[in-house]
Parts: C-alpha cells; structure tokens; sequence
C-alpha cells in the first residue's frame, strides 16, 4: 500500500461510495420504518439482503477508516514511533469494532 | 536567499503563529473532514458495543433503547448526526471536485459554506425527525 499511491486512493473512493449509500438506507429505515421491537430488528438486520449489505459495509468502513487515519497520521505524527503506535493502537480499535459488529450481523442471521 | 547552495539546503519557512493564520474555508472544510473522520473511527468502539447489545436478545434490545431515551443520549446522538452529515456531505463535495464538478473557485468555495452551515441543519433535522 505504500509504494503505490493509486490503490489507496481508489479504494478510499469506492469504499466511500458505498458507506455512502449504506448511511442513506440505514437512516431512512430509522426515520421511515424504526424497529417496534426485538424480533423486528432482528429480522431486519437478519434479512440475507440486508445482512450481506452490512457485511460489505462493516468491511468498507474497516478500510475506509484505516486507509483515511494512515493519511492523517502521516501528515501529523512526524516520529515514526509515535505513528507506529498511534496506527498499531487505532487498528486494534478498529479490528475489534469489526469483529464485533459481524458477530452481531451473523447472530442476527442465524438466530433470527 | 532560498536559492539552494551546495550541500546546504535551505530552510522551509514556519509559520505557526495561530492567531495570524487565516485559512480559507476549503482548508477549515478539510480540516474538519478529518476531525470528524477520526472522531467517528473512535465512536466506532461504542456504537459497536451497542448494535451488538441490541441484537443479543430483547433484554439487550430494551436496554439499548432505553438508553436512547436519556436525554444525554440524545445528545451525543445530535452530534454523531452532524459528524456523520458533515463528512458525508464534505465527501460527496471531494468526490464531485474529483471529476472536475465544481471545481472552479467561487464554486467550491460556495459548496464549501454551504456544507459548512448546511451540515448542523441537516443534523438537526433529521434529529428531530428520528423517533
């Protein structure tokens, strides 16, 4: 990723699309459809539709975020050790929001 | 005098003095792109833990939207919405400006205030719609 400047730079562009797009259904189905209950938040986020679109988004958002905080980091934290541990610290963050939010996706497809 | 002498190179000017610098609204645009980015990435932990809670079962599910009735919630739901509008809309103004959409600048520079003053009242609104 760090030799070639193009990729990232895509894949920022794509990525962005998509959240895009996933932040319009998530709040459209919360201003024109919210949830009445359990089951009914379950089902939702269960549907394989909707279950594969949050996977892809849980995805997109993990190499959004990561590629967008490399950017900033580089441009704000000169010492690498400093960057290093700064990256190391976001990406556990980041890599352990994930796996949460899956496991929760999944829990709702296979339970509901 | 910054013409480079050999093996002296010279040196970038600093300019730092915060209450002289007087950054266009393009750069404060971009600036705040980044803050709201990195501001998101960090909110990222709890509203992880919160779409999990919901999902565990109808005790989690109540308590999640329990929370979601206290007014301290509520808030820090108000500017979770204006995080998310501005970098959205901030996002979509870069994307056009990649394919050369309103790159001219009195454009860019009008998209750039609208998004600024635009995003807080889209926040608003759309907290006010939100049951």
């Amino acid at each position: 990723m760090q030799n070639n400047g193009l990729k990232p730079w895509l894949l920022q562009r794509l990525t962005a699309l998509y959240l895009a797009v996933w932040a319009l259904v998530i709040l459209g189905k919360f201003l024109f459809a919210p949830p009445e209950s359990f089951a009914a938040w379950q089902g939702w986020v269960g549907t394989p539709l909707c279950a594969t679109g949050f996977l892809i988004a849980i995805l997109a958002l993990l190499g959004h975020a990561w590629i967008g905080l490399h950017e900033v980091f580089i441009d704000y934290l000169h010492d690498w050790r400093i960057r290093i541990s700064a990256l190391t610290l976001f990406g556990l963050l980041l890599l352990g929001s994930g796996l949460w939010l899956i496991r929760a996706v999944l829990s709702a497809t296979l339970l509901g | 005098m910054n013409r480079p002498v050999a093996g002296l190179r010279p040196k970038p000017p600093v300019f730092l003095d915060l209450r002289r610098i007087r950054l266009p609204i393009g750069a404060i645009l971009s600036i705040l792109h980044r803050i709201t980015g990195v501001a998101m990435i960090l909110a990222l932990v709890p509203l992880a833990w919160l779409f999990g809670r919901s999902l565990q079962g109808p005790q989690g599910y109540a308590a999640v939207a329990g929370l979601f009735d206290h007014w301290a919630m509520q808030g820090l739901l108000l500017v979770a919405l204006w995080g998310l509008c501005h970098h959205l809309l901030a996002g979509i103004r870069h994307l056009l400006i990649d394919v050369d959409v309103g790159i001219e600048k009195p454009a860019a520079r009008a998209s750039a205030w609208g998004i600024l003053f635009g995003g807080p009242v889209l926040a608003l609104l759309l907290w006010g719609m939100l049951p």
